[in-house]
């Protein structure tokens, strides 16, 4: 069960140095994600930069696009700005990562499905064609960019309690007249 | 007293008799047994102390307030989340209060091939103790809620045998929190229990504070060192430093060695950091048909599960594999269930139908451990390696596991994975057999890290002697699951409770003698 190298480097809690490295290739620094970024993201944003926020944003609205089973979606409970709160206890090391995983669903994702353009100008066809390919690479650190924002954008989506109703989840129970069981 | 980190406002320098560092299930019970024999001691717990009132029942607030590295500490490879819990209290806080001992067939595995002359007479009076002092009784058959109900009558339905766990639960409402801690008390962890009431015999515990290093001083005795760190971030804020005679490591399997290890005391310990068991878990999610509303946030998380695999032997020690009920909040749920975007979406619109459970296989030590020490204190890297005979367990086990869910009338069956697709009836079971395993896209959680710092007779081989000293350093010892030669348990509170018990009367005797 040896896993190659490559695979190894993880983002998140996982080896950062991989992240690392890869921010610092030529081209792939995040600052990218369009001229109008700064118009595009909310203000008072706490981890991320403004370009930052606007990827995150078309990877949560990729994970948790909004219709199909059930109406709310990352964008309409404004997951990337919930994500940008939750990451703010977050050490040094994984907030790079954090950054390095959106380098690469920004450049890299789009041409690991074939399509020469950056993520977040993606339709959301393109762009869940783009988060598939990420999870179905043969590439170990491009699988663990899709595991490692999939997790957090999962996770914060559905610890919303506007997510909740359509899962027949009826939230905690502390604060009611009495506990439920 | 109970000093909580944001309460100090300057540099903290103390002597004592004894310092325990760590306030969970060994630190705990030491702590007790200390201070109520009259010893002067000092607990020193790096997270915070949360009270019931406190437990919002959100798994984004109490998953980082709770769990070490805010519940995202994982193997180096990626692919193994190792639970902790980080308060005071530690993992007793938030675990799921499954009492099991460990099973006779595992003390024999230790006494034949690990040198540990273990009585079994002196066990049993510390795992009596410890119960009576956790309240350990069965679980109520009126406590198993359907999503553990629905595993145990799959397997029943197919003749294997099920057991109902005891649990250290009282007045419990069933709100279905264990694992982000109780807000009724109804979980009797070691911050109910032990802690209170070492603090009532004298000790003095203080929250928030780190311990990084315990260096033996020339004259006898050791300094610790470390730091009241900010709560959330656990940044360095104020010197802390306490001189003691005697120093407890209990900071659980992952940080009780680092300690030793910035300590200097690793060197001529070879086995420091190695032989660790994580006993990997992978879960198992079935969706019942909408007739079957199973509503797994509800009720005791976990109360059930299948012991037919159970393979215990003093060739060995613990082995086979079983599977347990369990839920989680929606969050864990949500993002431990493969796939992404709309087809997720349709299963979690499903999540009143779907029951879980997770599949347990107990692993030979096979991880290692290194550590860097930063300004917000030690960053682990977890070594771990998958044995092809682990590997063939776990695949056996899935299979198991799904048969019982379709047994119990499932439609569809999932793992722990992004890329396996789900079984869709029986005749898909042998898929199981053949379930990859790869990096970012299969997903394990260990809640039983152990072994980093093993009992034996031989340096060479161990860590501490088996009155849980180091070897080779008076008056240092360790005590808790860091010191298991192989995994002691499927669950291992009560085995480290019970040693714990049994390292410290020895303490004591031994100051007595
Ligand atoms: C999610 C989960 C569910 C579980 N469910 C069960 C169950 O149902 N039944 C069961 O038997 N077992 C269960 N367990 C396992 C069991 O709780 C643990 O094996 C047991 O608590 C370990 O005891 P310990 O003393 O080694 O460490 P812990 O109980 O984890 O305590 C260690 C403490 O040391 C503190 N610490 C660490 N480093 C430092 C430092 N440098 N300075 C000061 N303090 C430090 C930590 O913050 C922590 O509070 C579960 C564990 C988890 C994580
Ligand atoms: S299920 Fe019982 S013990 Fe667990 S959190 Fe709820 S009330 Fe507490």
């Amino acid at each position: 069960m040896e896993m190659p190298e490559l695979s190894r480097r993880v983002f998140l809690r996982r080896s950062v140095q991989a992240a690392g490295a890869l921010a610092l290739l030529p081209g792939l620094a995040i600052g990218c994600a369009g001229e109008d970024a700064a118009g595009r993201s909310p203000p008072g944003l706490v981890v991320l930069d403004a370009s930052q926020w606007v990827v995150l944003d078309a990877v949560a609205d990729a994970f948790v696009p909004a219709g199909g089973a059930f109406e709310a979606g990352a964008r309409s409970v404004d997951l990337a700005t919930r994500i940008d709160a939750f990451l703010a206890g977050e050490r040094p090391d994984v907030l790079r990562g954090v950054g390095a995983a959106l380098v690469v669903l920004e450049w890299l994702a789009p041409l690991a499905a074939g399509r020469a353009a950056r993520f977040s100008t993606l339709d959301l066809a393109g762009r869940s064609a783009a988060v598939d390919a990420l999870r179905t690479s043969r590439i170990g650190l491009l699988r663990e960019v899709y595991a490692g924002m999939k997790q957090l954008c999962l996770f914060t989506f559905y610890a919303c309690d506007a997510a909740w109703p359509a899962i027949g989840y009826d939230g905690p129970l502390v604060g009611r007249a009495e506990a439920r069981g | 007293m109970i000093a909580q980190g944001a309460e100090l406002r300057a540099p903290v320098a103390r002597r004592t008799h004894t310092l325990v560092v760590g306030s969970g299930a060994g630190g705990a019970v030491v702590a007790h047994a200390l201070a109520t024999a009259g010893v002067e001691t000092v607990v020193a717990e790096e997270g915070g102390w949360f009270r019931a009132r406190d437990m919002s029942q959100r798994d984004d607030e109490m998953l980082p307030a709770l769990y070490r590295g805010r519940a995202q500490q994982l193997t180096r490879d990626g692919m193994i989340n190792v639970l902790q819990g980080s308060c005071f209290g530690g993992s007793t806080v938030i675990n799921s209060a499954d009492c099991e001992p460990t099973p006779e067939p595992v003390y024999e595995h230790w006494r034949r091939h690990h040198g540990l002359a273990l009585d079994a007479a002196e066990l049993r009076e510390s795992q009596a103790r410890v119960e009576s002092m956790l309240g350990v009784v069965p679980i109520d058959a009126t406590q198993v809620n359907r999503n553990n109900g629905l595993l145990l009558e799959g397997a029943r339905r197919l003749g294997w045998k099920t057991q109902v766990f005891a649990h250290n639960r009282a007045g419990c409402t069933g709100s279905g929190y264990c694992l982000i801690g109780c807000a009724y008390d109804a979980k009797q962890g070691a911050h109910l229990n032990y802690l209170p009431r070492a603090v009532e015999a004298g000790a003095d515990v203080y929250t928030d504070v780190r311990i990084e290093r315990v260096v033996p001083r020339g004259g006898g005795g050791f300094l610790a060192s470390g730091a009241v760190v900010s709560r959330g971030a656990r940044s360095a804020r104020l010197p802390f430093e306490v001189q003691a005679e005697r120093a407890v490591l209990a900071a659980g399997a992952v940080h009780s060695p680092a300690i030793l290890d910035a300590s200097g005391v690793g060197r001529g310990l070879p086995a420091l950091g190695r032989n660790v068991s994580l006993q990997p878990q992978m879960s198992v999610a079935a969706l019942f048909p909408e007739s079957v509303d199973v509503v797994a946030w509800r009720g005791i998380p976990q109360s059930a599960y299948c012991t037919e695999f159970d393979d215990h032997t003093a060739e060995h020690g613990l082995g086979g594999f079983r599977f347990e009920g369990i839920s989680g909040g929606m969050s864990q749920v949500a993002s431990g269930l493969g796939g992404f975007g709309a087809a997720h979406k349709e299963t979690m619109a499903r999540a009143r139908h779907g029951a879980l459970a997770l599949l347990l296989v107990p692993d030979a030590p096979s991880g290692s451990l290194r550590w860097t020490r930063g300004e917000r204190g030690f960053a682990p890297r977890i070594d771990y390696r998958m044995r092809e005979e682990w590997v063939a367990r776990l695949r056996r086990g899935l299979r198991a596991a799904a048969q019982a869910y379709f047994a119990a009338g499932a439609r569809e069956v999932r793992f722990g994975s992004e890329v396996f697709e789900p079984l869709r009836g029986e005749a898909e079971l042998d898929r199981a057999l053949a379930f990859p395993i790869r990096t970012g896209v299969t997903h394990f959680l260990s809640a039983h890290v152990q072994g980093s710092c093993r009992m034996g007779a031989d340096p060479r081989g161990s860590v501490v002697d088996l009155d849980h000293q180091v070897h080779g350093v008076p008056g240092l010892y360790v005590v808790d699951a860091s010191v298991f030669p192989t995994s002691a348990s499927a669950h291992t509170m009560i085995p480290v409770m019970t040693f714990a018990d049994r390292a410290v009367r020895r303490m004591l005797a031994r100051s007595a003698g």
